[in-house]
């Protein structure tokens, strides 16, 4: 099971992604479209980092990396990489 | 419990035909065909077949009106409550074999070669899942508006299909709505490792069934593990497309985002994978 801090961010990052949509409307200062493309900037930054942020691998699983060491077993009973 | 013979793993229908049930699944649910759909008079999953809005609270929204989205929306009321009382008992077939949204960024993402795909599987899904959900719920409650139909992958995948023969559907990809839904299932769907990181993040009527197929678990037939033939090799936990796997000291299935698909069953060299009811 994944630890608990892990399950947080990953729990922050799930809100963050309800709330990405609004984000154009808290950053625009609500007057008629000036074409300044804040909008598009920040929605693409927001989806970046979650990107960034769900296939972050300083976080993952090593079950299911499929890249890190795999432990071993050797005789005598120590554990080795 | 999977049986072996002379070495010949036997394979269950259900995971046998699974690529078939899911054609099968567009074939009667999208266009241009949408055979099922079209028993209403619809041609996709808005109005009638919504199956994502009718259970959201809206600021202001008075009980008859709120119930209203129940009678507007009553094939997508049948279609969810089937889905969750098959779950209860069966587990996510609808999510795996069925789901007519979910199986052309599965079968997509087939397609394409895997050092292009991106593996979501660092993820904790029911975590990201359920605080995407919780503000899906709690927005338009609060009034700051409704994420029904941003992100809606019922609304998106059913246009897609049906861009190539109607203009409306077409002119939906090149609004903004549209760019965002359709970058959201290239990368979550089709290039993603399983091509299901959107069913397993964003998509609320998996959250519901996950719900579902959580509290079914203790009575009812899931996907579990033989923990006397299970030797830990992690073979299954590379081949589970929603990554519900863990492999550490004991291979635990999550099932919060487990479905049936088989895939980790088929893939198991010991037959420590099993689908049925919880051993007494």
């Amino acid at each position: 099971m994944a630890s608990r801090r892990l399950s947080l961010v990953a729990g922050v990052m799930g809100v963050s992604a309800g709330l990405a949509p609004y984000l154009p409307t808290v950053i625009c200062p609500g007057v008629a479209c000036a074409s300044c493309f804040a909008c598009v900037g920040a929605g693409g930054a927001a989806a970046s980092a979650l990107v960034v942020g769900l296939i972050s691998r300083k976080f993952g699983k090593p079950s299911s990396g499929g890249d890190e060491p795999a432990t071993a077993i050797v005789e005598g009973g120590n554990t080795t990489t | 419990m999977t049986t072996e013979s002379c070495g010949v793993k036997a394979v269950s229908f259900w995971s046998k035909h699974r690529t078939l049930i899911l054609i099968s699944s567009i074939v009667l649910f999208l266009p241009p065909l949408a055979a099922i759909i079209q028993l209403t008079g619809d041609t996709n999953f808005c109005g009638r077949w919504c199956p994502r809005m009718f259970f959201v609270w809206r600021e202001g929204q008075t009980m008859s009106s709120f119930l209203m989205g129940f009678v507007r929306a009553y094939m997508g009321v049948a279609l969810v409550a089937a889905i969750l009382v098959t779950t209860l008992a069966f587990g996510r077939y609808w999510c795996s074999h069925l789901c007519p949204v979910a199986a052309p960024l599965e079968l997509g993402s087939r397609l394409i070669p895997n050092k292009f795909k991106l593996n979501f599987s660092a993820t904790p899904a029911p975590s990201f899942r359920y605080g995407y959900l919780l503000i899906y719920l709690i927005a338009p409650a609060i009034g700051i508006g409704s994420l029904c139909c941003n992100y809606c992958n019922f609304a998106a995948v059913p246009r897609l299909f049906a861009a190539p023969f109607s203009e409306g559907d077409l002119i939906y990809f090149l609004r903004f709505q549209g760019v965002v839904n359709f970058g959201l299932l290239l990368f979550l769907g089709i290039f993603a490792k399983g091509g299901r990181a959107y069913c397993n993040l964003l998509c609320p009527v998996g959250a519901l069934d996950a719900l579902s197929n959580k509290i079914g678990a203790r009575f009812g037939r899931r996907v579990r593990i033989d923990h006397d033939a299970c030797t830990n090799c992690g073979d299954c936990s590379v081949v589970c497309p929603t990554w519900a796997i863990d492999v550490t000291d004991l291979t635990t299935i999550n099932q919060l985002s487990c479905m049936p698909c088989r895939q980790c069953q088929d893939v198991c060299q010991h037959g420590a994978i099993y689908y049925g009811k919880p051993a007494a």
